[in-house]
Parts: structure tokens; C-alpha cells; sequence
């Protein structure tokens, strides 16, 4: 049976996938309110957690399909839909999923994890309004599963403002918003939020993304302790369910497991010799393509789509819990907002430029997923700027996030790797003269 | 005038010492830029020339509209700015004003951040935003903006829209006394000039088509929808075909000028209605509170209104290729115009002449079947 899955490092990651099938299971038993939402939910998820709801991802979903090499069947229902083909890889599983659904009139009998429970309500969200296709879709949605919405509709202030003039009431929007959601989901529900659950539900929101920021973090040391294959299965209890206990607990398992192999030098890759940023989604339907990476001494040491948390926020004494979380949302993104301006202008650039820095790069992989215009329309310029700030040279790979079938012919996608590594070798030259920073000289 | 010159008149103006500012989207409130004696001009894409430069700096499955503005503005056709400004809408044009700041660094830009939603949080957030928009520009100006400078802003881009309003009204007519190429072309200049002079531009359209015939024959009517079109090409090629283009529903036409600004005795009041609840663009997201066949009846009811009034026999949706907020609300409104009873023709289009002759052949096949 050809290998699908890409080989782990780390044996917490081995663990990370179990985390999400547990929760799409336990959606199935049908005794929680379930919500449908964009990943990252806005940074909302304890104001479901304290109001008993469960959230499932139709964008998380549709990657599982893409692994369990089930998306093909879904894709081709979608198209007979009227939807183009260059939409969202992701949607067009899941409205193919929902065809099916529909058609069935219960989850799909062969779909992985035993299907997406219906939902309640959808939560669309605009993820620092990088995604338009995250909320629009949800409108598509509605055309076969008619739920209630809320939209939330999270700010990111463009690099002509002044931020600090502005911080303020953007982030005062954020928290409008999310106790607004409240009183939505309330009415949706039926149920009154517990604030004691509330309170230890944001409270593990914010150990949570301590703890994963710390792990990432680590993948700064020379060698790595963890390749991007890891921290892809690792996501998901950060992404999808950070106010539960047990992603606090599955990070601090990962933390100490990091910690040792870093005092012990202990790498992913057994020779490292390059380090590698990649940007942005993942290629779901073949993560196995880099293994390869391991045979040509390779390492992805940060990637950003799914990016880990920015640092912890300073929180003030005795604050509002909803004022909290929108701090913790905030933090991801705050110390580029802050640079932004003046600099390459988009926070998205000058986040790359900092990681190439610090966690010490030779190249980027550039994945331009031909069904994700959100992740991948800035490559060029990233890619330029990457080039002429940091003289770190990128590599394309052209492909799609969850259909096989746009997938280069490995061998092409090899042989061009082979000659990415001079182009690698003679821009670390290059840096070395300029002393900047070389991890492996 | 032709549309490859519409510049001229902005290049003169800054010659005599006005400042020229471009803009991109609908949603960017003109009125505080009038009122600062600002020139707003419409930045536009090119329908005539293939993407090159803007393919440096983005993917070529980004927007083939967006891309095309930035084309344009690399190859030196906006020198002429002294600034830009946008609205966060759109995924694409948002990134692409990032870059065009990084790379062409103008005197002055700003984008005004234009909540997705309408949630009461949105309005207060929105009406922040507006204020920040106005010290922008005051900084530029090196001057306030008065109560009294705005109020007189707003009425004269409402005289404006108004007056486009009315010139739409003659295609209400069978057959119309204008085209729809011809009033696309209108329109699209007037986007061009300082608002007093596209109202005197506009008022003698006006005097004009009052004394004009009306032509021969009828023809099949269109509603055309979707993304911006702001050249005449699409809709010359629809005319070539047998039909009159009698309405549309595109930001270079009736979704800008369709609604006014209340004058309100606080005019950031009228100006946040405006903005918030009244220009119509598939980007925004409306919450669900019912059904969503009631969402949808709530979001385009007034193409009802339009098909209606304007006699439309058919509608034709275009998409310009990668706009995603547009091609994912194509299956509601394609078959809310068939509720309708409107027979409907979805085109997907790279903004590009060179690519027209297969809309050509879909086209013509369609009107026959409205004949």
C-alpha cells in the first residue's frame, strides 16, 4: 500500500492526531451543541467551551479527508455544485461531503472519523482578514445546512495607521464581539454561560498557547528538535480546542519531550544541514513527500500557515476574561503590527524576515496551492523580499491543498530540490560574508 | 474623451497645483477627500494590455482584476498620484495595497478598515475608523476638516449620484435613448474628475439625451452582474450580439451611485449608514438569524427591484477569474434570478480583449434564446 502519511519525529506528535478524532466523535454522539467554524475560531473558543458547544472545522475536516485520501470523491461531487474549481480546496470537500450527506440523509457511511456532526449555528471567520472564502463560504453553506450565524469579524489595522492611535478600540471591537457571541449563542443554545467555566476555560486558552509558543521556540536550536511534519499533527488541540485541559496537558508533554532533545542535541533529521521556512498550507494529500527531506540532510523549522502563537500578552491584573482572550488573539499577531509600518509594509513579510533570523534559515519552500489564493497570492513578494533583506533564496512547489492530483511528479519535484540546495549553498555564502547568522557554516 | 485619456484632466489639474489622489473600491468615503479639496480618482485596471509587472509580485491565480491595477500603477500610469487610498473589502486588494505601498511608496496612502459584519460592535468600530480616515487626511492637508466642509461634501457627491441616477433612468426606456456602453462610458469618466466637474459632465449628458431620438430597434434586455467592469469592452461585445445592456449591478455603476448620504446633523452619522448598511457588495457577510432562503432574500432582493423596473429579459453574471466573493455567491443569485423567471448566462472572464472571443460565441447563443 503506497505510504500517505508523512513519517513523525516526535513521539507526542503521534499522539496529535488522536486529539481531533476524539472530538469529531464525541460531535457524533449528539449530545452537545455543535458549531462549525474557521480555524482559530477567532480566538473564541472558551466562550464555547464554557457554553458546552463543541467546534468542528469543515477546513480541518477537508484536510482529514485530503490524508485519508478521500477527498477526490468529494471534490468531483462539488463541481457538478456551479462553484469553480480555483475556490477553496477545503470547501469544495466539504460541500462535496455535504452532497453526500444530503443525499444520504446522515453521515456519509465511508467518510473519515465517521463524518461531521450537523451543526447548531455556524461561526464564520475572517482569520485577520486574510480569508474571504472563510466567511463567504459559510453563505454557501447555508444552501445545505440551513443554521443560524454569527460572523466575527476580527480586525487587523492596515500598516498606514498609526498603532498605537488605533490599538485600542481595535481591540475594544474584538471584545464587543466576542460578548456579543455570547448572548448568540446563548439564544441559539438555550444555555447560560458558567463565568467559573468561563474563567478556567480562558485560562487554559492562555497556558495553552504559553506552552505551545514555548515549543516553537525550541525548533530555534541548532539542531531542530521538530520538523514541520510534527508540528502539523501537533496543531490541532492549539488550533481547534486550546480552553480544553487536555491541550494544555498535550503541550506540556511536548515541551519536556523538545526540552530533552534539545539539551541532549538530539535532531528531527539525523545529519541537518539546512534549515528551511515553508509558507504556507500544507499539502495534506501527500505528506510524504518530505520524508524525502530527511534523505537530503532538510529541515522545515518554521512554517506559516498554522503559525504557533506569538508571544504571551501582558495581561493587566483583575481583567475581563472576554478582554483577556482578545489579548491572547491580539499577541499572534502584535509584535508585527507594530513593525509593519515602515518596514516591508505587511505584517505577513516582516513576520518571514524575523523567522529567517532567528531560527537561523538557508531557504524557503514556497507552496503555492493553486485552490488557496488567501495563502498564496503574497509568495512572489515574500519570496523578493526574503531575497533582497535577507538574501534567503525560495523554492516554489506549485500544488494544491487537498487534490492529489495537481501534484508535481515527485521526480521532477526531487531533482529540482537537488538543484535548490546549491542555490542554498551559494546564498549561505553570501550571508556568511555579510555576518549574518549561519546555522551550519 | 476615450477612456485610454482619462487621466488627462487630473494630470492638468495637478498642474495647477490640485492634489490627485487615487483610490480603489467603492467603499471609500469620497466625501472626506472633496472636502479636503482632494482630487479622488478612480484607480482602474486594464482590459486592453496583459498582466506583466504585477506578476513579479503576486501569483498569477490571484485576482486578474487587482492585478491589473497594480500592472498599471507599475508601468507608470498613476505618476500623477500624490497618494492612495483603499478599503479593506476584498483578501487580494488588501494585500495588494500592502505591496503597492512597499514598492512604489507614495506620499500619502490609507486604507480604511471596512468591518465585514453589522453587528452593533461594527458601527461604533466603523465609525472610529472614519475619524482615523479624516486625522489621516488632515495631517496630509495640513488642515481640519470642518463639520460645515463635510456636509457640503456630501451634498455635492449626492447631487452627483444623483444625477447618474437619473441619466439611468433613460435606459428604462425600450428601446433605451442611451446604450449601456455609452452610459458605462459616462460613468467610468466621471469616476475621473473632481465631483463638480463630473456634475457638470453628467448635467450635459443630460440636456444631450433629452433631445435625442430614441434609436431602432427592440432588443432583449440585460441585467449584468458581478465583478468591476470598467471598461467598455464586455458590454460592446454583449450590444455586438443583439441585446441592450439595461442595468447592472457592478461597483463602476449602480452600486456606487445608488445610495445617498443622509445629511444628518452629525454627518459621520449619514456617512457610517451609508458605508455600514446601504452600498450593496457580496464581501459583506449578513448574520443568519432565520432561514437562508430569507438571507438571500434579504441580500439581493433589490435585483428584484431592478429586473423589474429596468424590464430586464435575461441576466448575464461575469466573474472575473479568482475572485472568490463573487464566484461563491454565483449558485444563489443564478438561481434567485431563476425564481425570477430570468433566463441567466454565468461568464468567468480574465479581464483581458484577448481572451473575449469564447465569451463572443456563449453570448450570441444565449440572446437567440431570448429573441
Amino acid at each position: 500500500m503506497k505510504k500517505t502519511t508523512a513519517t513523525k519525529s516526535t513521539e507526542t506528535a503521534r499522539k496529535g492526531a488522536r486529539f481531533p478524532k476524539r472530538k469529531y466523535r464525541e460531535a457524533l454522539e449528539g449530545e452537545k451543541p455543535v458549531a462549525w467554524g474557521m480555524a482559530r475560531l477567532g480566538g473564541a473558543h472558551a466562550i464555547l467551551k464554557a457554553l458546552d458547544v463543541i467546534p468542528l472545522y469543515p477546513e480541518n475536516y477537508a484536510t482529514v479527508c485530503a490524508a485519508k485520501q478521500m477527498s477526490v470523491p468529494y471534490l468531483d461531487l462539488c463541481a457538478g455544485e456551479g462553484l469553480s474549481r480555483y475556490l477553496c480546496g477545503y470547501f469544495r470537500t466539504d460541500v462535496g461531503y455535504l452532497c453526500k450527506y444530503l443525499k444520504e440523509g446522515r453521515e456519509p457511511e465511508d467518510a473519515p472519523w465517521g463524518g461531521m456532526a450537523k451543526p447548531d449555528f455556524f461561526l464564520p471567520n475572517w482569520r485577520w482578514k486574510l480569508c474571504d472564502e472563510g466567511v463567504k463560504f459559510f453563505h454557501t453553506l447555508g444552501r445545505y445546512m440551513d443554521v443560524p450565524s454569527y460572523c466575527l469579524d476580527l480586525p487587523v489595522p492596515p500598516s498606514t495607521h498609526n498603532y498605537e492611535e488605533i490599538k485600542d478600540y481595535y481591540i475594544q471591537y474584538i471584545v464587543d464581539q466576542y460578548k456579543e457571541l455570547r448572548g448568540f449563542i446563548e439564544k441559539v443554545t438555550g444555555r447560560k454561560m458558567d463565568m467559573d467555566k468561563f474563567e478556567e476555560a480562558v485560562d487554559n486558552t492562555l497556558e495553552t498557547n504559553r506552552l505551545w509558543y514555548e515549543c516553537h521556540e525550541l525548533r530555534k536550536e541548532v539542531p531542530c528538535p521538530m520538523p514541520a511534519q510534527d508540528a502539523w499533527s501537533c496543531l490541532p488541540p492549539g488550533y481547534f480546542w486550546p480552553a480544553d485541559k487536555e491541550s494544555v496537558e498535550f503541550y506540556r508533554e511536548l515541551y519536556e519531550e523538545l526540552k530533552y532533545r534539545v539539551a541532549n542535541k538530539i535532531g528531527a533529521v539525523p545529519n541537518e544541514r539546512y534549515r528551511l521556512l515553508f509558507t504556507e498550507g500544507a499539502p495534506y494529500h501527500s505528506l510524504w513527500i518530505f520524508d524525502y527531506f530527511y534523505e537530503i540532510g532538510a529541515i522545515i523549522v518554521i512554517e506559516g500557515a498554522y503559525y504557533a502563537p506569538g508571544p504571551p500578552p501582558e495581561i493587566p491584573e483583575g481583567a475581563d476574561p472576554f478582554y483577556k482572550l482578545a489579548l491572547r488573539y491580539w499577541a499572534d499577531y502584535e509584535p508585527w503590527l507594530r513593525k509593519a509600518k515602515g518596514s516591508t509594509e505587511t505584517w505577513e513579510t516582516d513576520r518571514f524576515l524575523d523567522w529567517a533570523r532567528d531560527y537561523k534559515c538557508d531557504g524557503g519552500i514556497m507552496h503555492h496551492c493553486l485552490d488557496c489564493r488567501t495563502v498564496s497570492v503574497l509568495l512572489p513578494h515574500i519570496k523578493n523580499v526574503l531575497l533582497r533583506h535577507a538574501y534567503i533564496p525560495c523554492y516554489f512547489l506549485e500544488d494544491c491543498l487537498v487534490d492529489p492530483r495537481d501534484l508535481p511528479p515527485v521526480e521532477r519535484i526531487k531533482s529540482e530540490m537537488q538543484a535548490f540546495l546549491e542555490v542554498m549553498d551559494h546564498h549561505k555564502d553570501i550571508r556568511k560574508k555579510k555576518g549574518l547568522p549561519v546555522a551550519h557554516p | 474623451m476615450s477612456l485610454q485619456d482619462r487621466s488627462q484632466r487630473a494630470q492638468e489639474l495637478r498642474r495647477e497645483g490640485k492634489r490627485i489622489i487615487g483610490y480603489f473600491c467603492c467603499y471609500v468615503p469620497l466625501e472626506f477627500l472633496t472636502a479636503l479639496d482632494f482630487v479622488p480618482y478612480r484607480i482602474w485596471a486594464n482590459m486592453q494590455e496583459p498582466i506583466s509587472e504585477a506578476n513579479l509580485h503576486f501569483i498569477p491565480t490571484a485576482c486578474h482584476y487587482a492585478r491589473s491595477c497594480f500592472n498599471n500603477a507599475l508601468k507608470g500610469y498613476y505618476d500623477f498620484f500624490d497618494g492612495v487610498v483603499g478599503a479593506k473589502t476584498c483578501d487580494t486588494f488588501d494585500r495588494m495595497f500592502q505591496v503597492w505601498k512597499y514598492v512604489l511608496k507614495p506620499e500619502y496612502s490609507h486604507v480604511v478598515h471596512t468591518p465585514n459584519a453589522n453587528h452593533p460592535s461594527s458601527y461604533t468600530f466603523f465609525r472610529s475608523e472614519l475619524k482615523t480616515f479624516k486625522k489621516s487626511l488632515e495631517r496630509a492637508a495640513g488642515r481640519e476638516i470642518s463639520d460645515k466642509d463635510l456636509r457640503e461634501a456630501i451634498r455635492l457627491h449626492n447631487n452627483n449620484r444623483r444625477l447618474v441616477r437619473q441619466l439611468y433612468e433613460f435606459r428604462k426606456e425600450s428601446p433605451p435613448r442611451i446604450s449601456g456602453s455609452e452610459l458605462a462610458h459616462t460613468v467610468i469618466l466621471a469616476m475621473s474628475l473632481p465631483v463638480q466637474e463630473s456634475t457638470r459632465m453628467l448635467e450635459e449628458k443630460m440636456g444631450e439625451l433629452e433631445n435625442r431620438p430614441r434609436p431602432e430597434p427592440v432588443k432583449p434586455r440585460i441585467l449584468l452582474w458581478g465583478t468591476p467592469v470598467d471598461d467598455i469592452s464586455l458590454i460592446q461585445l454583449i450590444e455586438e450580439c443583439g441585446a441592450d445592456v439595461v442595468m447592472d449591478d457592478i461597483c463602476v455603476g449602480s452600486r456606487h451611485y445608488w445610495p445617498d448620504v443622509a445629511e444628518t446633523d452629525d454627518p459621520l452619522d449619514g456617512l457610517v449608514e451609508r458605508y455600514m448598511d446601504k452600498l450593496v457588495c457580496p464581501f459583506k457577510f449578513w448574520d443568519v438569524t432565520t432561514t437562508h432562503r430569507q438571507d438571500v432574500e434579504k441580500r439581493y432582493s433589490y435585483l428584484k427591484q431592478y429586473a423589474k423596473e429596468f424590464g430586464a429579459d435575461g441576466a448575464i453574471m461575469q466573474v472575473v477569474t479568482y475572485c472568490a466573493i463573487h464566484a461563491l455567491d454565483v449558485p444563489d443569485v443564478r438561481d434567485y434570478f431563476h425564481e425570477m423567471g430570468l433566463p441567466v448566462l454565468t461568464l468567468e472572464h480574465d479581464y483581458n480583449v484577448a481572451t473575449f472571443s469564447s465569451l463572443r460565441t456563449r453570448v450570441q447563443a444565449f440572446i437567440e434564446t431570448l429573441d
